[in-house]
């Protein structure tokens, strides 16, 4: 008989987490890896980006200047085309990393049939899920920093002209990719844990962030009640950034003009500009102030947040409740 | 570990959809047993092997293990090993990680053994699990199965994809740590020219139904295989219970259950015992026969276990 070795009091909680590294750490690293080659794919891209941002003098300038006018449009000229495929494919796709990492989470393990080992241990399959869903996403999220750190400073130039609550800038800043990475995340491992095939969850994940996308910029706008000024410019939004949702003009009189009706009368966008500055017409505007640009951020990291949350805690009631 | 039972069910039931993978199925599995779960394909065999290891729910019926645990329950998971079918581990992971990953998830781990195991087999720990051979995969699932030092190990064919050398070293570690520590094993099997040396106890599944469910020395001290005149066999039969009637021209085999003595029959019949894996082919070919614990079969399973 060998000696029956000492049974701790209780497995200690932090075993699930461990063994779900041990798990997944290879993985891991590989995505991390990827990243850093596309961090080191931004920084070099971006260098060159800024470089020029800065040669053609647009940065900084008032943008109701002919001037200035010609030299973001010079800027556009050499570097838009770059700046609006990128920006495109992280805002449409940015959240798909949720959904590779998400999807073959728990597929994977049914597909494998290693859920018989991982569900027999002592620990239980509450726990180990939890650990997996914790160690994964907690990875995801710190990796996803900082590439919308360094996508942020890379298509920083874009906000120039209309400011940073440009769907392009604002969905790929931090608070906002991390929220929709891990709600992608998330639904990616529910559909996982349901359907158990990897290559359908992928897939659900990916027009997951699709949707995500859309939907958070349907809702943005209305996350703060939005404020209602007059001006004396077209282009208000260069001097404060500020977010305009609607315009409307009114002639000296106060009487509504429409849109078109003020660049008829001033013959084109600079003779708009002198009859808002000089000649008694305003512009009346509902804005989100750039003051409010983090509160914004919060808000939207926070909502994807807590639907993150709740998909995985239905992830979790769906795998104790479901058998093999 | 006082627990006379590893398995008891009572009106046990699993439905996949609307077909019924195990029905009506009445079990008292005696503790401290290498016992044999056998039948063909699709007999129920994994499903019973699921419910109890927790990874299934029942549709219909009681489940209890070791005495009175629910399966799945956090006391059953860490009392009980699980070698699931064809091995299915991290294929990525070298055996060292998994070892680790069972060290974390288990409060009762024995590590020293499962490397002294492992090594002793010269299965390098720093292998990735895809790369080894089949048998070198069951013995890293036996392993970890084994160093949580359950009271009970549930194995669902891990004999199924051996090569014969590969299977006796499968055999020989699972039977030295039975002699050891005195654990139940329950296994699930199709290979019943094997069972014999193995097992000492049969339960025998046909059609998600329980059809044999005894002590190995009973089933094969407790059948005979009567020959004799094919015109007295209609007699016999109406007599003794049948498992299987077998008449050509002038001479018919019938195998009966005689409960452990000799039939009584006329000078005209010949008797014989039979070997477990005829025993098991007669009783699998006539799915509609059953000899089960109760007033038609044997002894009952639980008074069996009292008076051993």
């Amino acid at each position: 008989m060998s000696a029956v070795t000492a049974v701790p009091a209780a497995l200690p909680r932090s075993g699930a987490i461990r063994a779900a590294w041990l798990r997944h750490r290879s993985a891991l690293r590989t995505l991390l890896g990827v990243l850093a080659g596309l961090t080191l794919l931004l920084a070099v891209t971006g260098y060159f980006l800024h470089a020029g941002f800065e040669r053609s003098g647009a940065g900084g300038c008032d943008m109701t200047t002919r001037a200035c006018n010609e030299r973001w449009k010079e800027f556009l000229r050499e570097y838009g085309t770059e700046l609006t495929v990128g920006g495109n494919i992280v805002y449409f796709l940015g959240g798909a990393l949720g959904a590779f990492v998400g999807g073959p989470l728990l597929a994977r393990e049914f597909e494998h049939g290693t859920v018989r080992f991982a569900w027999t241990q002592g620990a239980g399959r509450t726990r180990w899920t939890v650990g997996v869903l914790a160690v994964v996403g907690g990875v995801l999220a710190a990796a996803t920093v900082l590439v919308a750190v360094v996508f942020s400073w890379w298509i920083a130039p874009m906000a120039g002209e209309s400011g940073r609550f440009l769907p392009l800038l604002f969905s790929a800043a931090p608070p906002a990719l991390v929220g929709r990475v891990l709600l992608v995340f998330a639904v990616a491992a529910l559909a996982g844990a349901v359907l158990r095939r990897t290559v359908v969850a992928v897939g659900i994940g990916v027009v997951a962030s699709v949707v995500t996308t859309l939907v958070a910029e349907s809702l943005r706008f209305h996350y703060r009640t939005p404020l209602e000024e007059t001006v004396h410019t077209l282009a208000q939004s260069s001097v404060d950034h500020r977010w305009e949702l609607s315009v409307w003009y009114a002639d000296p009189a106060g009487n509504r003009i429409r849109s078109g009706e003020i660049y008829d009368l001033g013959h084109d966008y600079y003779g708009a500009q002198k009859l808002v500055s000089e000649g008694g017409y305003s512009v009346h505007e509902t804005y989100q102030p750039d003051g409010r640009y983090w509160s914004f951020q919060f808000i939207e990291l926070g909502w994807m947040l807590l639907l993150a949350v709740a998909l995985c805690a239905a992830t979790v009631w769906w795998v104790r409740r479901r058998a093999v | 570990m006082a627990a006379d039972t590893v398995i008891d069910c009572g009106g046990l039931g699993k439905r996949y959809r609307r077909s019924w993978a195990l029905r009506d199925c009445n079990l008292a599995v005696p503790a401290g047993r290498v016992v044999a779960l056998v039948g063909p394909n699709g007999a129920g065999k994994s499903t019973l092997l699921g419910l109890a290891a927790g990874l299934t729910l029942p549709s219909e019926g009681m489940l209890s293990v070791l005495g009175g645990q629910l399966p799945g329950s956090p006391e059953a998971l860490g009392r009980i090993g699980v070698v699931a079918q064809n091995a299915s581990l991290y294929p990525g992971l070298p055996v060292r990680d998994l070892l680790r990953m069972g060290g974390h998830l288990n409060r009762r781990w024995d590590g020293a053994r499962a490397r002294t195991h492992l090594d002793g087999l010269g299965i390098p720990l720093d292998r990735k699990y895809g790369r080894l051979s089949g048998g070198q995969q069951a013995q890293v699932s036996l392993a970890l199965a084994l160093a949580k030092r359950p009271e009970l190990l549930l194995l669902d064919e891990p004999l199924a994809a051996l090569d014969p050398l590969a299977r006796h070293d499968f055999m020989a570690v699972l039977l030295t740590a039975v002699a050891e520590d005195g654990l139940s094993v329950v296994f699930s099997s199709h290979a019943v020219n094997e069972l014999e040396q193995t097992c000492d106890y049969l339960v025998v599944l046909g059609g998600g139904r329980v059809q044999v469910a005894g002590e190995v020395d009973d089933l094969v001290g407790g059948h005979r295989m009567l020959t004799g005149p094919t015109a007295e066999a209609d007699e016999l039969a109406a007599r003794l219970p049948v498992v299987r009637d077998r008449r050509a021209g002038v001479q018919s085999h019938l195998l009966v259950r005689t409960g452990g003595v000799d039939a009584p029959v006329s000078g005209g019949w010949r008797q014989q015992r039979v070997g477990l894996e005829e025993l098991v082919l007669s009783y699998l070919r006539e799915p509609a026969v059953s000899a089960l614990p109760g007033p038609r079969g044997a002894v009952r399973t639980s008074e069996k276990a009292m008076l051993s």
